[in-house]
């Protein structure tokens, strides 16, 4: 175990080298921030001040590697367009997205997988064929289109829902939470429901067919010989055989949800991270998007080893080598 | 009992729930994020726009970008070098300290020395070399080089407390404790990215807004901040896409206010090169002269863009066509300049003329983000072009990219705007039509046009106190400009913004959003 977590880690610290140095040459390649960052009448002079104020003056080997010094120092930079330091922005951002990520996961898995199993435990029922009809639309329906939707019915024709914004928060423990309040909530519903559907068409889809094999295998129908009803058979054995692949994808799209809300946050102005990103890109504002991509990266290697770990306590034969 | 009753049933038991906005609090919907509250670190347009709630300046511009009085009550040039301000009395800064002379020059002093600033605080003020304190209320501020636009410049810098320890840090401004000024709001919070809520200051010296309460809420989504506003969230939104202003003007609820923006689109030729890049002879053979260096040819191109359409079909009527520059109303308009004519035949005689008969291929730069319906714009302009025999391509990239190859002269013709944040035609005159020379601070955006006389002319602007002699050599360079095509001036835009039915709202030629200007009615 112990060197299974060794091993990992240093896999990961590669990872996260090789990355700064793609996305810094790449945010290089793609354009000057300083036509961005100043407004045009300034002068040729103090865009050369501007340009010395933020390093930019220097050939980019050198700004790498005074990045990667600050960086092992745990700083990973100042942010061109903030002039804060670019962790600090992004953490202010961090429990929104977290937040509307795990809602939506949330969801997704309360409504996918026992609708999946529903419909798995009767092929070509009634419950089998919504699922079916319904994970399509799902998977193929864009979300931001399906935001708009929301925002539209919701919001405009019934105004019984807030259009966009993320309402009252309650502080604990220093980070401000909005599904504490009902205010919050309100404002959380649509964005997490948006964001959810196509974890949820897929986890429905997959625990579909995962109940629809499993149920036809040897230990399904001894179970079944032994006396045990269907619903039985399902929970106690079946379940647990199929979320293996349910745990990966729950990992998998939770990683996503978080690195990626950006459609769904632009279009309900959620103040999360994905939204902070894109504009940083707009603006080339480098040091934020270094440092994104970087938390980006442990995010994902943590939930992937989150995944690993709930495998070994799952599946008593998987050993963590 | 049918399905809107039960909503608005609904409706009317949730909102009964949770309401917590009163009518005193004005929610705002705005474009843009600011990036600090500290006013000395960034002079971006947008980030002066959102101190002016909080701070106030010595002079400040009004909703037409000309200079009134804020915490001055008289500025007069004493002479080419020294500049006289009298300070109001009685003002108080938001804790509660007096404002005076002391003030002034702690502002004046912390500008440049903020770590990571822009450098265009100190760029602003670099002219004044020495403030005389005179008595609490009347300062002098003395400049090296004669310098008429002080009080222009000023108009951009936020006056801040002397009250500040020296080494205040722009953390503080940002989370409040420094956040203090003279202006109509005082800070109550700010969620970066997210939004900033304002106070009335009680206390302000001028006419107080409406509102107890100011959120400012950044909306960067177009489609988010209108349906927002429709959806009776907010009560009001700026910056709102022509399509869905002719949609809102035909609501009951909504009022759409409409105003004209100070920022000039316009294109720009590469008229120094031997042959500029990117242009061929239409057989795709090299070109061995560059035709943008013969007048005719400039003035062909201009005369085949009919403006009218670009307003009405491009814009949805949202916008003006211009003649020059900057817009009506600002200093150094040239009234006599006629709208461009458009002439699809006089400009084919022009190009023929010229020794193009069948025209000439070209690529037009454009950025696709930057400018309302930029790419649009392009392609339309393309089109027109090619009605007199051109053979255009339109390159639209990211504003991200676009600048960048813009300055490096890689386009023979690019799409451009100005902003003329000054009010005058100076900065337009200096940055598009002067030759690139660091020690005027000239062609910062003019890389291929160069006119010796123009120049002289721009410079002595540049350098005359006396506002009626002033005024006539900005207009003498601007009609100079326009008759040898230094550019091709096509339209201004329309500032749009609209709020819920009982309130008013006057939009700024700046093109931001300023929440006094929001009234009840």
């Amino acid at each position: 175990m112990a060197l299974f977590l060794f091993r990992r880690l240093l896999q990961g610290v590669l990872m996260i080298l090789v990355a700064s140095v793609l996305i810094f040459v790449g945010v290089y390649a793609i354009g000057d921030p300083m036509a961005l960052l100043v407004p045009p009448d300034a002068t040729t002079e103090t865009m050369e001040a501007a340009r010395q104020s933020l390093g930019l003056d220097r050939p980019l080997y050198v700004q790498y590697f005074s990045f990667l010094t600050n960086a092992l120092q745990g700083d990973l930079g100042i942010s061109f367009v903030f002039r804060e330091s670019a962790l600090t922005v992004i953490m202010e951002r961090l429990p929104a997205t977290l937040e509307l990520a795990s809602t939506s996961m949330f969801l997704a898995i309360v409504i996918g997988i026992p609708f999946g199993v529903i419909a798995g435990m009767k092929p070509g029922g009634l419950a089998d064929r919504a699922l079916l009809i319904g994970s399509v639309l799902g998977l193929s329906l864009p979300t931001f289109w399906i935001g708009i939707l929301l925002i539209l019915f919701f919001a405009v024709n019934l105004g019984i829902l807030p259009a966009s914004g993320r309402g009252d928060t309650v502080e604990v423990f220093g980070v401000a939470l909005s599904f504490l309040t009902l205010d919050g909530l309100r404002h959380l519903i649509l964005p997490a429901f948006s964001l959810s559907l196509l974890p949820m068409a897929i986890l429905g889809r997959l625990t579909r067919s995962g109940v629809i094999e499993a149920m036809s295998l040897d230990f399904a129908r001894f179970a079944r010989a032994q006396g045990n009803t269907r619903a039985q058979i399902v929970t106690r054995y079946v379940l647990r055989y199929i979320s293996m692949p349910l745990v990966t994808v729950v990992g998998i799209y939770f990683g996503t949800l978080i690195a990626f809300a950006v459609v769904t946050e632009s279009v309900f102005s959620w103040p999360g991270m994905g939204k902070l990103i894109i504009e940083s890109i707009n603006q080339l504002d480098r040091p934020m998007v270094v440092a994104y991509m970087m938390l980006s990266i442990v995010l994902f290697m943590f939930i992937n080893l989150m995944v690993d770990i709930l495998y070994s306590l799952l599946d008593p034969r998987v050993r963590l080598k | 009992m049918n399905l809107r009753f039960l909503a608005t049933a609904t409706a009317l038991s949730l909102s009964a729930l949770t309401n917590t906005a009163s009518a005193d609090t004005a929610t705002i919907g705005i474009s843009i994020a600011p990036s600090t509250l500290d006013p000395q670190l960034s002079l971006l347009t947008s980030d002066v726009g959102i101190y002016r709630h909080i701070y106030g300046s010595l002079v400040k511009v009004d909703s037409n970008n000309q200079v009134v009085l804020d915490l001055a009550t008289s500025y007069k040039p004493l002479d080419n070098h020294t500049w006289e301000f009298k300070l109001r009395e009685g003002v108080k800064f938001h804790d509660g300290s007096d404002f005076d002379a002391k003030d002034v020059v702690f502002t004046l002093e912390r500008l440049g020395t903020v770590p990571g600033h822009d450098g265009l605080a100190a760029q602003y003020v670099a002219p004044i070399t020495d403030i005389e304190v005179v008595d609490p209320y009347t300062i002098l501020l003395k400049t090296e080089k004669v310098t008429p636009d002080v009080p222009k410049r000023l108009a951009q810098i936020s006056i801040i407390s002397n009250e500040l320890s020296k080494d205040v840090a722009s953390a503080d401004f940002n989370s409040g404790v420094a956040a203090i000024g003279t202006g109509p709001f005082t800070y109550v919070e700010w969620k970066r990215g997210d939004q900033l809520v304002l106070d009335r200051n009680d206390g302000y010296w001028g006419d107080p807004s409406d509102f107890e309460r100011v959120v400012l809420r950044t909306m960067t989504n177009p489609a988010t901040r209108v349906a927002a506003l429709e959806a009776g969230d907010i009560d009001m939104v700026d910056n709102i896409p022509p399509l869905d202003a002719q949609r809102l003007m035909e609501r009951e609820d909504i009022t759409v206010a409409l105003g004209n923006s100070g920022r000039v689109h316009f294109i720009q030729f590469d008229t120094t090169s031997d042959v500029p890049p990117l242009t061929t002879a239409k057989d795709g053979s090299p070109l061995t002269t560059n035709p943008f260096a013969d007048l005719r040819v400039r003035q062909a191109l201009s005369m085949a863009i009919s403006r009218d359409l670009i307003v009405e079909r491009i814009m949805d009527g949202f916008a003006q066509a211009v003649s020059q520059g900057v817009p009506e109303g600002f200093s150094g308009y040239a009234p006599d300049i006629p709208m461009p004519v458009y002439d699809t035949d006089g400009a084919k005689a022009l190009l023929t003329e010229a020794g193009y008969p069948e025209g000439f291929s070209v690529t037009l730069g454009c950025p696709n983000d930057r400018y309302v319906n930029d790419a649009a714009l392009c392609q339309a302009i393309g089109q027109m072009w090619s009605r007199i025999g051109m053979d255009v391509t339109v390159d639209a990239t990211p504003k991200s990219v676009y600048f960048k190859k813009l300055l490096a002269g890689d386009y023979p013709a690019h799409f451009l705007a100005w902003g003329n944040t000054s009010g005058d035609s100076i900065s337009f005159l200096k940055s598009i039509a002067g030759t690139p020379d660091k020690e005027n601070g000239r062609g910062s955006y003019n890389r291929s046009y160069t006119n010796p006389d123009l120049d002289n002319l721009i410079d002595k602007a540049a350098s005359i106190v006396d506002e009626a002699e002033r005024v006539a050599l900005l207009r003498e360079a601007m009609t100079d400009a326009i008759n040898d095509q230094v550019f091709m001036p096509l339209h201004i835009n329309n500032v749009i913004a609209a709020t819920r039915k009982g309130l008013t709202y006057t939009p700024q030629v700046d093109e931001n959003t300023n929440a006094m200007n929001l009234r009840k009615e």
